[in-house]
């Protein structure tokens, strides 16, 4: 599956790469065409999609980098890095595409470069995204962004860290281990305690210290780069207790 | 003027394709594992990678068409629109790392199997040291105050040990389907 995956992305560069080079010989045949003088007012939606992209975007992009800054996971998480990467250049682009679209109204004011070839370059950019496809798509794509972000918000619970999208199976698994290992055998060490079975208590007891021990192993090592800073694992909120 | 839009050709629609891929990774796994319907984030957050992949997708098309009598004036806009280089290097930095990103994931053999795009090890650590830091430390007094004979003591940090357990075992367990814990943690309840 994963090796079609692949087939799939190398075949569509390589489809890519001969359009891009048979395009690279005929560049300049759509030079004559004339720019239109009015683009379709449907630039104003694309415009505003492209907008809510950005903020979205630059927001999910923000909770990456700050996951990767207070964690020290630059080198250490490629697949985090990646995203990351992935989300700030996407806010870049479509920013660049808003404010293309935008250019012939505030170009002319702040004298940037040439205002005349500024508003004609903003006038194909406003042509260019008014293409109904291309509307449809954007519309669909800064839905999705709004709804990810508002559904996010809703189940902040589920989310630690900069955690994109959550594994619900994998959540269940992870719980009914500590379930079954840690707090079974801690009821059952306290029950024989209570029972005055001292014995069997240190054994349940000893069972349960022994697994939680592995569950913080699993956490923390599995040949992943983690770092752990001195102090990083001393208990924080230690409650003070009389003797019994 | 519009010289260069085949950069901005190929740059998208490996985006493009970069970006279905994602998608129908986690797609891939959110239908092997049946978890369309309940999990919601991770369905809308596959959906939306996979949209922005469309999008590209889309852009490289309307970008090719012309040459092949396509799109009308809205291929020859998107030329000249994809001709300024800032574009470009916005496009070439997110292709590259759409593509590092495919080939890191694949990769990843425990990620490959999962819904989720990627493992915050800060989160990581930081459920490993509340599980020490409750749990684990809690025990060890346990098993200190037994081993000195101050039963009192001992029963005491069981109690927070175990509460801690539950606290975070249904933390972990906030959302998805209940129902494969609710019947062993029935039992423990009724005897602990």
């Amino acid at each position: 599956m994963n090796r079609a995956w692949l087939a799939l992305l190398l075949g569509g560069f390589a489809l890519l790469v001969a359009a891009s080079v048979v395009g690279a010989h005929e560049a300049h045949a759509q030079d004559a065409v004339a720019q239109p003088a009015e683009p379709p007012t449907a630039w104003i939606l694309a415009s505003i999609t492209n907008g809510v992209m950005v903020v979205t975007f630059f927001a999910i992009a923000a909770y990456l980098w700050k996951a990767i800054y207070e964690g020290g996971q630059l080198t250490a998480n490629p697949l985090l890095t990646g995203m990351a990467l992935i989300f700030t250049t996407c806010a870049i682009g479509h920013g660049m595409h808003f404010e293309h679209t935008i250019l012939p109204y505030y170009a002319p004011f702040l004298g940037l470069g040439d205002a005349q070839e500024a508003v004609a370059f903003g006038t194909w950019a406003q042509t260019s995204m008014a293409h109904p496809l291309l509307i449809l798509v954007d519309i669909v794509t800064a839905g999705l962004a709004i709804w990810y972000f508002t559904t996010r918000r809703l189940q902040a619970e589920l989310f630690e860290g900069a955690e994109l999208s959550e594994d619900l199976r994998e959540r269940e698994i992870e719980a009914r281990r500590m379930h079954d290992s840690i707090v079974q055998s801690t009821s059952e060490a306290l029950l024989l305690l209570q029972m005055g079975d001292e014995e069997a208590a240190t054994e349940a007891l000893d069972a349960s210290l022994q697994e939680s021990k592995e569950i913080v192993d699993t956490f923390l090592a599995q040949g992943r780069a983690v770092r752990i800073a001195p102090g990083d694992l001393k208990l924080e909120d230690r409650r003070q207790r009389t003797p019994g | 003027m519009t010289g260069t839009w085949w950069i901005g050709l190929g740059l998208n629609g490996v985006i493009g394709a970069a970006f279905v891929v994602i998608g129908l990774m986690l797609g891939g796994q959110l239908t092997r594992k049946g978890q369309w319907g309940t999990n919601r984030i991770g369905a809308v957050f596959t959906a939306l990678v996979f949209t922005c992949g469309v999008g590209h997708l889309t852009r490289a098309f309307l970008l090719a068409g012309p040459t092949f009598g396509l799109f009308g004036t809205a291929g020859v806009a998107s030329r000249v629109a994809f001709a300024d280089w800032h574009v470009w290097l916005a496009d070439g930095v997110t292709a590259m790392a759409g593509v590092f990103y495919v080939i890191a994931r694949t990769r990843d053999k425990d990620l490959l199997q999962t819904t989720r795009a990627f493992e915050d090890f800060r989160s990581r650590r930081e459920r490993a040291i509340r599980i020490h830091d409750s749990v684990v430390q809690e025990l060890a007094q346990a098993k200190i105050a037994l081993e000195a004979g101050h039963h009192d003591e001992a029963q005491a940090a069981l109690q927070e040990g175990l509460q801690a357990s539950k606290r975070i075992t249904s933390s972990v367990h906030q959302l998805g389907d209940e129902s494969h814990v609710q019947s062993s943690k029935e039992g423990v309840e009724s005897g602990g």
